[in-house]
């Protein structure tokens, strides 16, 4: 099941081909390297326009998601089970 | 889709020859020179299911029942590995479970399929430009290839295997599609529904009648389950086997209607939900919005708010699609009873207030309250664009409208519900979703 987490995090990323892929991301003070972008998806909250990242990080799912208005990351959910 | 009108493309609709009786079907005009008309049908593998399996790597492989919300005890809708067990669509969690014990009960993530969604059908306007792709459902589509075929696709199954790689690219390895093909909609997607996952299968003339033969109908389009039962007495069980029914002696079981569209599914030709689509519809008709509740329902105050906010979410939706409606419609579902009703009006209204003046004010406080609620269902018809609708001149209804406006401004950049009535404040919002079968997909792919 998914928890919801919703905490700010600093990410860490490539641009190519007008593509942004992220790479690592730092939560708690820990740092976290992307294996795989399994799903990105770009949702909206009225006009509140986010991209939702979900990732594997070892043996974790995360779901990122980046708010493309603020310009802020946060961790939005972890896979727990 | 369907109608084929693209550069000189020019279809034939479906027509009985006037001397022979025979029907010529799903063929087009591309540059003066009679094709067969070819529609792919594309239907993503266990869609919601698929997705989430995709996201998550440690959901591959295991059996999945995708829920509406944490709480809710209705699968709607179950992965490939679920559906091995006997997991299907509607199933009750607890049922669900019976079946199959290591079920794992999902939330469904609606944003995230329907932004998957439009990425799909970017990929089929890539395969045919408008408006030869329509989006049946969140994951189906029909793509009529005809006019593309001469210069592109010489073999369909070059665009179908193109379709399949292309949404492997998109959305990622796991996920899986069936296309069928076929010279129209129903045939295109009977193909789809009866290959096997992420499979191309193809019914031409050739293996028509075997395929009608061996299919129930259950992989027809538009026949459901009463229709079927109903068609087990007379001991039809396959569409074939419709060919040696006369209409005269279908009318009695299945009413005049469903005699005649039976009788053309039994030739492989399309029946009226499918031909529908060849129906310009330039506005949606109407809007409705239903909501299970996770009990029954028989305070009045929850049941005026949920009720409210259903209509908020209704008129936010016509007003951002620039209509305005006069048919008012409000239905309850109760364990097992349900009322109605619905009041066509002289004028055409798009604000809350009105709605709530007539479904809530009116109708619903006509209701005898024979039974708790479970489900709640409201709406609005007869649509039009409010530019062909006389406004009101009275100044009450001018400073309401103004009012109205100012909210869509505020909703439309921080979110619905954001201004909202003070009857909800304290309430659970119910926010807006997608339906698996997009009723609503002209919103959904054009406004939203």
């Amino acid at each position: 099941m998914y928890q919801s987490i919703n905490e700010p995090v600093t990410v860490v990323g490539v641009y190519h081909r007008g593509q942004f892929t992220p790479r690592k991301f730092r939560w708690q003070r820990r740092q976290y390297v992307i294996d795989e972008v399994t799903l990105s998806s770009d949702t909206k909250d009225g006009g509140v326009r986010k991209r939702l990242y979900s990732v594997t990080a070892g043996p974790n799912v995360y779901r990122l998601e980046f708010n493309r208005e603020t310009e802020q990351w946060q961790l939005a959910e972890l896979w727990v089970e | 889709m369907g109608g084929v009108a693209v550069g000189r493309a020019t279809t034939e609709r479906t027509a009985v020859g006037p001397t022979t009786g025979r029907t010529t079907i799903g063929h087009a005009t591309v540059d003066g020179a009679t094709t067969k008309r070819t529609i792919l049908h594309v239907d993503i593998n266990s869609y919601f299911a698929t997705l989430l399996q995709q996201e998550n790597p440690r959901l591959r492989g295991r059996p999945i029942g995708i829920i509406k919300d944490v709480g809710r005890s209705c699968v709607i809708a179950a992965s490939k590995e679920a559906k091995q067990h006997g997991v299907r669509t509607g199933s009750s969690l607890v049922e669900a479970r019976r079946r199959c014990p290591g079920l794992m009960a999902v939330p469904a993530s609606f944003d995230r399929y329907l932004d998957a969604t439009k990425r799909l059908q970017r990929i089929f306007l890539a395969i045919a430009p408008p408006p030869n792709v329509y989006i049946f459902s969140l994951d189906e589509a029909f793509i009529d290839i005809t006019t593309c075929r001469r210069y592109l696709y010489r073999r369909p199954r070059w665009a179908a295997e193109r379709l399949q790689a292309d949404i492997k690219v998109e959305l990622g390895e796991w996920v899986t599609c069936n296309v069928g093909i076929s010279h129209n909609r129903l045939l295109a997607k009977i193909a789809s529904e009866i290959s096997p996952k992420g499979s191309v299968a193809e019914i031409s003339h050739a293996n028509l009648d075997a395929v009608l033969a061996s299919i129930t109908f259950s992989d027809v389009c538009g026949v459901g389950y009463r229709l079927e039962k109903k068609l087990a007495k007379l001991g039809v069980s396959r569409p074939y086997q419709l060919r040696f029914y006369s209409v005269a002696e279908l009318e009695p079981v299945v009413g005049p209607f469903w005699a005649r569209e039976l009788r053309r599914i039994a030739y492989g030709r399309e029946p009226h939900v499918l031909r529908l689509i060849d129906r310009p519809q330039p506005h949606m008709k109407s809007v409705g919005r239903s909501i299970t509740g996770y009990r029954l329902y028989d305070d009045e105050a929850e049941i005026r708010a949920i009720l409210l906010n259903l209509m908020e979410e209704v008129t936010a939706k016509v007003r951002r699609m620039g209509l305005a409606g006069r048919l008012a419609f409000i239905r309850l579902y109760g364990h097992d009873d349900s009322w109605g009703a619905h009041r066509t009006l002289r004028y055409h209204l798009q604000r809350t207030d009105q709605l709530f003046e007539v479904l809530y004010r009116q109708l619903y406080q006509s209701w005898p309250r024979r039974f708790q609620i479970i489900k709640f269902w409201v709406g609005l018809g007869l649509l039009q664009p409010v530019s062909t609708v006389t406004p009101s001149l009275l100044p009450q209804d001018g400073q309401r409208q103004a009012v109205a406006t100012a909210v869509d401004t505020i909703s439309r950049r921080y979110g619905l519900f954001t201004v909202r009535s003070g009857a909800l404040l304290n309430q659970p919002i119910i926010r807006p979703e997608v339906t698996g079968y997009l009723g609503d997909r002209q919103y959904q792919l054009e406004h939203v």
